[in-house]
């Protein structure tokens, strides 16, 4: 139930008390409309009519909030069992994620030491054949930075 | 008694009013994939070994293949969260 500010009474308490409302208000209303009708006692069945009206209609709304708040918990207790379910899948998936990336990367590093080995091992060839000039460097570096927007001024 | 009576479908209506309480965190991601790419090796001007400049391409190729996979880890994570994400009714 979802009455927090009457948690310190049982459900099935506010439910009984629920009914009562509605079924006071129902019979009150039958009995006060056929009082109203008799001469000697129209002004009681009037009174009772009027209080039975009030009683039917927070009755009335009493019974269609308690049916709809059940209905709301049980849907609110199947959403959160999803969203639990659904956060230990997102958590397996990560783990599946970094498996697979960590995994990956450490073969490019691999590549990377078995590249540069042979470069080690051919390096007095590939340096007796060629020079690099500064002018070739720069290019190099040229191409390697990484391009900032200008900042107007 | 009739306009009292007339509220009646307002107040139920009230009763009918539905919200879902729970809401799914935002998944975390790995933190490897966190970290953003760094940018490429620059080689020393007075450079005159070919080996050596080739050392830092090779650097900048690792890189690469790195930030690549990094990119590509990013989509995979995307798809299968919002998988899960949109799986929950």
């Amino acid at each position: 139930m979802s009455y927090f500010f009457l948690s310190f009474i049982p459900a099935a308490w506010i439910t009984f008390a629920i009914h009562a409302f509605f079924i006071v208000g129902v019979v009150g209303l039958v009995v006060g409309g056929f009082a109203s009708k008799l001469p000697f006692i129209s002004a009681y069945g009037n009174i009772i009519k009027a209080i039975a009206g009030i009683l039917f209609v927070i009755g009335l709304f009493a019974e269609g909030y308690n049916f709809a708040s059940k209905e709301w918990i049980e849907e609110s207790k199947r959403y959160a069992e999803q969203v639990k379910i659904a956060e230990e899948k997102s958590r397996e998936v990560n783990t599946q994620i970094k498996t697979v990336y960590v995994d990956r990367v450490k073969v490019v590093k691999e590549q990377e030491v078995i590249v540069k080995e042979k470069i080690k091992e051919v390096e007095k060839i590939i340096d007796a054949k060629c020079e690099m000039t500064p002018e070739s460097i720069q290019i190099l570096n040229q191409a390697a930075k990484t391009p900032a927007k200008e900042e107007k001024k | 008694m009739k306009k009292l009576i007339l509220l009646l479908p307002a107040f139920l209506l009230v009763g009918c009013l539905k919200s879902v309480p729970t809401k799914m965190d935002f998944p975390d991601v790995p933190e490897e994939l966190k970290q953003a790419c760094p940018d490429l090796k620059q080689t020393e001007e007075n450079e005159k070994k070919l080996s050596k400049v080739l050392e830092v391409i090779v650097e900048n190729y690792t890189q690469y293949h790195e930030c690549k996979f990094k990119v590509d880890t990013w989509v995979v994570w995307h798809k299968q969260q919002k998988q899960i994400s949109d799986n929950i009714k």
